[in-house]
């Protein structure tokens, strides 16, 4: 028995030019890639922001939504950001989801933010795009980083509107830092710029990431955020002054010392340096921090006659930043 | 960039154990207990100004501190002298660098008949490039802030690859000649 079979006819000719249609460059090097990984770095997937707050959602340290005076230059107000105003006088401001940076004289510096990424040496040799949101009325703002030394980055047009930057470094083999600016500065082999009072720049959605492309930015929710800014800084405060207390039922001695253990939350870059504040002391004629590692640290506390002793008010900073 | 950390006053705490186990310093107003760690950025802070400045540590800086801040100063002298002693290697950008060439085996050997021994077959070999000076200055087009339309004129100045030369090379002597001997010694 013969069976015809039909089936409808096609045109060879156009489905060999849909065979042609463009792809585009994006489309292209993903067809290029050999392996899921390397697709997966041409995307960006994955974690891949080694900035650490980059949204500017987190700030341990205070309330700076209204501006607040740069006294000493290279200090930390938003959680892991070193402020900077060399030479000049300036402030920093919490702008809800970025941060600015503004002059209040006019005269030769730089001012702005950095972050120094901890784990460099794990990109020594590798190809890192920075990018960040940047508004500005100066074209001195820009982007750069410090591997051992300044590079030169992108800048901003100073046009007031906001602008993405993006710049591709190749970090040196063995580097001795890496340091992320994005500030108002002239140049890497001379810092200071001409600023006038009031110019000012504005960052948000800071990224770094491996690779040549600025993939959009990462968000984290703020638990994430928060816990990764606290390896590097960590607050603790009690919800009153007077509400919460470190009982200590142990001094019950005229004289005698002893040394509560208390635990930090994480365990930080290194033994951090503590700060200790107290609204008063009860029965208690001295207290101080004596041993430190790196989640936790020993109270040194000389108790006066009492059935216990009491820190009223407790509270301590652990400070771990680079 | 460094941070400028201000120290006024520092002092060692003891633990219950009678132990030197941090500092209390007062570092830019506030009072603070840095750990013993040279990872910490304060106690890094208090090393450095201690090998400048010691005096917030009071009339004498404390044992290990004293010979922590001088090792860490020998140390950096030894790096700024080590990288000033490079740079006034480098050859003067003025002058230029002369080639040389030595004379070295190529790893074949022939027997000469004279001396009845096997000898190397020797060449010459360009072991440093020359390095012509560089123009002594160069000129370069001036324009008028004041008039735009006017003609520009022209300005001989001092190659700036010369300045900046000798500006480095300047430097890196002043380093070296500030070096203390028992440095030099040890480089």
């Amino acid at each position: 028995m013969t069976v015809k079979i039909s089936k409808p006819a096609i045109n060879v000719r156009e489905e060999l030019a849909d065979l042609k249609k463009p792809t585009g460059i994006a489309g292209e090097a993903m067809l290029r890639a050999e392996t899921p990984q390397e697709q997966f770095n041409l995307i960006g997937a994955g974690r891949k922001n080694l900035i650490v707050n980059g949204d500017f959602s987190v700030s341990q340290r205070g309330d700076f939504t209204s501006a607040t005076t740069i006294s000493t230059n290279g200090t930390y107000f938003l959680d892991r950001m070193l402020s900077y105003a060399g030479n000049v006088t300036g402030n920093v401001q919490d702008m809800n989801g970025s941060i600015k940076h503004t002059a209040t004289n006019s005269t030769v510096g730089y001012l702005g933010l950095e972050q120094r990424i901890e784990d460099y040496s794990r990109l020594a040799g590798e190809t890192i795009t920075v990018s960040a949101e940047v508004k500005s009325n100066t074209p001195f703002a820009q982007i750069m980083i410090n591997d051992s030394a300044y590079k030169d980055g992108v800048h901003h047009s100073g046009g007031g509107d906001w602008e993405k930057l993006s710049h591709t470094f190749t970090v040196k083999a063995n580097p001795s830092r890496l340091y992320i600016q994005v500030w108002i500065a002239n140049t890497a082999t001379s810092l200071n710029a001409n600023i006038s009072s009031g110019e000012y720049i504005e960052v948000r959605n800071l990224q770094v990431e491996r690779g040549r492309i600025a993939t959009p930015f990462e968000h984290r929710y703020y638990g994430e955020e928060l816990a990764l800014c606290q390896r590097y800084y960590y607050k603790r405060t009690p919800s009153s002054a007077s509400g919460e207390a470190l009982s200590l039922t142990a001094a019950n001695t005229n004289g005698v010392n002893v040394q509560p253990w208390l635990f930090l939350p994480t365990t930080m870059r290194t033994n951090p340096t503590m700060t200790l504040t107290y609204s008063s002391l009860s029965d208690i004629s001295a207290v101080s921090i004596a041993r430190i590692g790196l989640d936790w640290f020993h109270l040194n506390v000389t108790a006066t006659p009492a059935s216990y002793a009491r820190i009223i008010g407790i509270a301590w900073t652990a400070d771990a930043e680079l | 960039m460094e941070n400028d950390m201000n120290i006024t006053v520092a002092q060692y705490v003891a633990d219950i154990d009678d132990i030197n186990s941090s500092v209390q310093a007062t570092i830019d107003g506030q009072e603070m207990f840095v750990p013993l760690d040279p990872a910490n950025r304060h106690y890094a802070s208090i090393v450095s100004a201690t090998a400048t400045d010691g005096s917030f540590w009071g009339d004498t800086v404390p044992e290990p501190m004293a010979t922590e801040a001088a090792t860490w100063l020998f140390n950096k002298q030894l790096t700024d002298y080590n990288t000033a002693t490079a740079r006034l290697a480098q050859y003067i950008v003025s002058v230029g660098r002369a080639e040389v060439v030595e004379s070295q085996p190529t790893g074949e050997q022939v027997y000469n008949e004279e001396t009845f021994e096997m000898e190397d077959v020797m060449h010459d070999v360009i072991t440093v490039t020359a390095i012509e000076p560089v123009e002594a200055t160069v000129t370069r087009m001036v324009y008028s802030e004041d008039d735009p339309m006017a003609e520009p004129t022209e300005e001989t100045i001092e190659n700036p690859l010369i300045t900046t030369d000798v500006a480095e090379r300047t430097a890196a002597q002043a380093t070296v000649d500030a070096t203390p001997q028992a440095v030099k010694d040890a480089a």
